[in-house]
């Protein structure tokens, strides 16, 4: 069956979003059309403010449309002299739900993933050399993921920071809270072990 | 639809589809493979974590297509222990295995040198003569095996203290006077019998980047960057 262009155009738009294949663009092209145009036309301008506004902070290169960030601008968190480097925005939002942490972060978007051609200015490594080098920082906490890549990532770091004579340390690895030993996958249990810590 | 396992090391997997990941791996039986795991970043995560590289894997594979479907994937042993510099040098192996493996060639003794070359680069302190190895052994394996003993020419011994050329596809042939770039006899035969002082290596490497170059096109190899010092 044939849409109008409109619609066709719609339904093919609809299909840049993760996950949103022909059939289920077309089942929300309907829903929109049929039930909820106010809204769409909402989606539709947050959308476009958001992909023409938000950029990248200067300082820590997660998503703002400021230039500097919101956590980037706090002076008691910058006071802190702890930078905490991680994959993606979606890692600082957990950290930040942990309420452990009070200093800054950088985030790389992204890891080093020579086949995916993502080498070390990709992930924004300049920047975080510049960073370091203006001195404000005294302690690097690694927290990309715990894959070849990340490892690879974190290492990359490591090697920046001894050069720059600055602390790093990593997220420690173990068993979640509230799971079962034997639930847990042999490497992490593994792992676990080798940095197990006295009471 | 035919179905059977393979043992494969992934050598590069990306996220496909919403849970699913598209993984290029280098099997056992069928040389370079490529197949769609599904689910592996599902919620049920019964399969999650098993498009590590540098880990055995036995999956089940279906399809006879170029892009088959994989089930059932299980780790035959843990992920060889790679830090540092030597995970560094085993994701340029993975990059260089992309690039110039065929696709679906059964290649055996290829996959126990890749297998081979892991455990060493986790063991050994010192990782360049290992890649340096690895590629030796690629080229000899792609067909271009290179004479580190006799001129190309003349079929005079490589004389130590001599200086030749290296033309791609014939080998080593006596320099002319003109020459830039040429190697000493020294060299060449440390190669040769992988003898490997710190100035062998160095001209190892610069022999192994021209000799592959044929093979991995144009693109610079991405891993490499990563060997290069920060700013
Ligand atoms: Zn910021």
């Amino acid at each position: 069956m044939k849409f109008s262009p409109l619609i066709n155009e719609l339904i093919d738009s609809l299909r840049c979003l993760p996950g949103v294949g022909a059939k289920s663009a077309q089942r929300m092209a309907f829903s929109l059309l049929q039930k909820n145009r106010t809204g769409a036309l909402k989606l539709s301008a947050a959308l476009h403010d958001a992909m023409e506004h938000v950029q990248h902070c200067e300082t820590c290169r997660n998503f703002t449309e400021q230039r500097l960030c919101e956590i980037c601008s706090d002076e008691e968190r910058t006071a802190s002299g702890l930078l905490c480097v991680v994959e993606s925005p979606q890692d600082v939002i957990a950290i930040e739900q942990s309420g452990e942490f009070s200093g800054l972060y950088f985030v790389l978007m992204g890891k080093l993933s020579p086949l995916d051609g993502i080498g070390p200015s990709e992930i924004g490594m300049p920047l975080l050399q510049q960073r370091l080098t203006e001195g404000a920082v005294n302690e690097v906490i690694l927290a990309t993921n715990f894959t070849m890549e990340g490892e690879a990532t974190a290492y990359y770091i490591t090697e920046m920071c001894k050069g720059l004579d600055i602390p790093v340390t990593r997220l420690a690895q173990g068993v979640p809270i509230g799971g079962e030993l034997e639930q847990v996958d042999s490497n992490t249990l593994g792992r676990a072990f080798k940095t197990r810590s006295s009471l | 639809m035919a179905e059977f396992m393979v043992e494969h090391y992934v050598l590069h997997a990306t996220p496909y589809k919403e849970t699913s990941a598209l993984v290029t791996g280098f099997s056992l039986e069928l040389g370079k493979i490529r197949y769609v795991a599904k689910g592996v970043y599902g919620k049920s995560n019964k399969f999650k974590g098993l498009t590590q590289a540098f880990t055995l894997f036995s999956t089940r594979l279906s399809g006879n297509g170029e892009l088959k479907s994989g089930y059932a994937s299980e780790a035959l042993h843990k992920p060889v222990a790679l830090q540092g510099t030597a995970l560094y040098c085993a994701l340029y192996c993975n990059e260089v295995l992309v690039r110039l493996l065929p696709h679906e060639e059964p290649f055996e003794t290829g996959f126990h040198f890749y297998q081979h070359t892991l455990q060493r680069l986790a063991k050994e302190p010192q990782a360049e003569p290992v890649l340096r190895e690895f590629e030796l052994f690629l080229l000899q394996e792609l067909g271009s095996a290179y004479d580190f003993f006799y001129d190309a020419l003349s079929n005079d011994p490589i004389a130590p203290e001599k200086s030749y050329d290296f033309v791609l596809e014939q080998g080593f042939c006596l320099a002319s006077a003109t020459s830039k770039q040429a190697f000493l006899g020294e060299h060449i035969l440390a190669i040769g019998q992988q003898n490997w002082s710190p100035q062998a290596l160095k001209v190892a490497k610069y022999f192994t980047r021209l000799a592959l170059s044929p093979y991995l096109g144009n693109k610079p190899l991405k891993s490499r960057e990563l060997f290069q010092k920060p700013l």
